[in-house]
């Protein structure tokens, strides 16, 4: 690896002068499981490290007043899969934090570093996305709140101002009768890069029959996680079928944008899509119902 | 500019100056003298530099050194006690769970956590829990049979007789 600065600020203030000052040439690490196989693989000239490792703020799960959780951009991926609080909140942010890597990898990992990284096959950050979360920014002018769905504007790139970071995510209390489920498509069980991956959070009317709302975000068929606008429409307002499922398959299948790659060609991709779609949906509808 | 850099490692406190871009895995080798921890693939991928940070299983390829300042960092050469073999170690020895031995440290570090948190796993639940160690000999099968003499609470500990665990000192400063 090339050499480099390092600065471990304990003051976030601090943190972000550091990287407004240097611009390009500052990298934020966070638990390095991409960064520093990029810097080694890529032999990528980073002339200063700013660790985020000594700061408070970006660390820990908590849930507010208004029902809301909070989880810090340096929650590592262990701590967000065995948290009762996200379990309980979001049960799809346990199950994407989950399928990052391995044990070795959800330790050093976070769910910042998942988001920032920005990387279409993301496992931990779509269910954030169909869960309406906003990630909370914070640079020299204070903090912004920006919803993650936005955040992401292609491979590799956020939408963050010079000098910002991720500090937290807020995810909002989702209403009664609501079940999630994240399910991704890999060709063997573990360590390995999704082909598909489908975020879903579903909301039943009372009768637990007829769906009030539905979120699908795709993950790696697309440039960023987008929703499936259509599958999501198709499925509002109407009660729940195996048929009215199928639809939803498709219009989510019509919605992706994949690429064909080494995992597998855009024909196929889509054709995942459909069938993930369905039984992601079939799950979240299950868990809304078993749901007090 | 180099940094200072205080841990544990084994229990011992260490005190060094090391450069930012050194991994935990080259400090260890390479500044302590300790080569339990291997390069198996440099990325995160193997398993094989596995060790442990507080307690808790980390690929020291992907770790900085300097990310480690304050910790308490264990090898496998820190899983001998009283002159025995910790009880993953035992029943890898007993059950024959080594080929080439390249991945062994790693697999041993990591089973170890991984039956410290998760005392009693189903043969799945085991092999999730190892997942991210890989054996290029493919020997899994004597590696999951040795686990599971130690989940059934049939392994006895070996006793050995090693050097005393020395760390390369640390060298004269101008």
């Amino acid at each position: 690896m090339r050499r480099f600065d390092y600065a471990a600020p304990t003051q976030v203030f601090e943190a972000c002068a550091l990287l407004a000052d240097r611009g390009d040439e500052a990298r934020v690490l966070a638990g390095g499981t991409d960064l520093i196989v990029q810097m080694r693989e890529r032999d990528r000239r980073v002339p200063l490290i700013v660790s985020l490792r000594n700061l408070a703020e970006l660390k820990g799960i908590s849930q507010n007043a208004d029902g809301s959780l909070t989880i810090g951009a340096m929650t590592t991926g262990n701590e967000v899969h065995h948290s009762a609080l996200v379990q309980s909140h979001a049960f799809f942010i346990s199950e994407g934090a989950e399928l990052l890597g391995s044990i070795q990898i959800r330790n050093r990992g976070t769910l910042g570093g998942n988001v920032g990284n920005a990387a279409p096959s993301a496992d931990a950050a779509p269910p954030l996305v169909a869960a309406n979360a906003t990630a909370c920014l914070v640079g020299a002018k204070g903090t912004r709140d920006v919803p993650v769905g936005d955040l992401m504007t292609g491979p590799g790139q956020l939408a963050l101002e010079p000098g910002e970071l991720i500090q937290s995510f807020n995810v909002p209390a989702a209403p009664a009768h609501t079940g999630t489920r994240y399910v991704r498509h890999v060709p063997r069980r573990e360590m390995d890069i999704a082909v598909v991956g489908i975020a879903v959070q579903v909301t039943l009317e009372d009768d637990l029959a007829t769906i009030k709302d539905a979120s699908v975000v795709l993950s790696a068929v697309a440039p960023t996680w987008p929703h499936a606008t259509t599958a999501e429409e198709v499925l509002r307002g109407l009660p729940v079928s195996e048929q009215l499922l199928a639809h939803a398959g498709e219009a989510a299948a019509n919605d992706s944008q994949p690429i064909s790659d080494v995992r597998a060609s855009a024909a196929y991709r889509r054709m995942m899509v459909d069938v993930y779609t369905r039984r992601a949906l079939a799950t979240a509808i299950e868990r809304a119902r078993a749901a007090v | 500019m180099d940094y200072p850099l205080q841990l544990t490692v084994n229990g011992i406190p260490v005190k060094r100056i090391v450069e930012p871009q050194v991994r935990l895995l080259d400090f260890l080798r390479e500044d302590l003298g300790l080569t339990g921890a291997k390069e198996g693939c440099g990325t995160g991928d193997c398993g094989a530099c596995t060790v442990l940070i507080d307690g808790d299983p980390h690929h020291s390829c992907l770790t900085l050194a300097v990310e480690a300042e304050g910790a308490a960092v264990t090898t496998v050469e820190g899983m001998v006690t009283d002159d025995k073999l910790n009880e993953v170690q035992s029943a890898f020895v007993t059950a024959g769970a080594t080929q080439c031995g390249i991945c062994t440290p790693g697999f041993v570090v990591m089973a170890t956590a991984y039956l410290r948190d998760n005392p009693n796993p189903t043969d799945d639940e085991l092999r999730m829990g190892i997942a991210g160690n890989l054996c290029r000999c493919t020997g899994y099968e004597t590696i999951v049979t040795a686990l599971h003499s130690v989940i059934d609470g049939k392994v006895e500990r070996i006793e050995v007789s090693p050097e005393p665990l020395e760390l390369v000192p640390e060298p004269e400063g101008e």
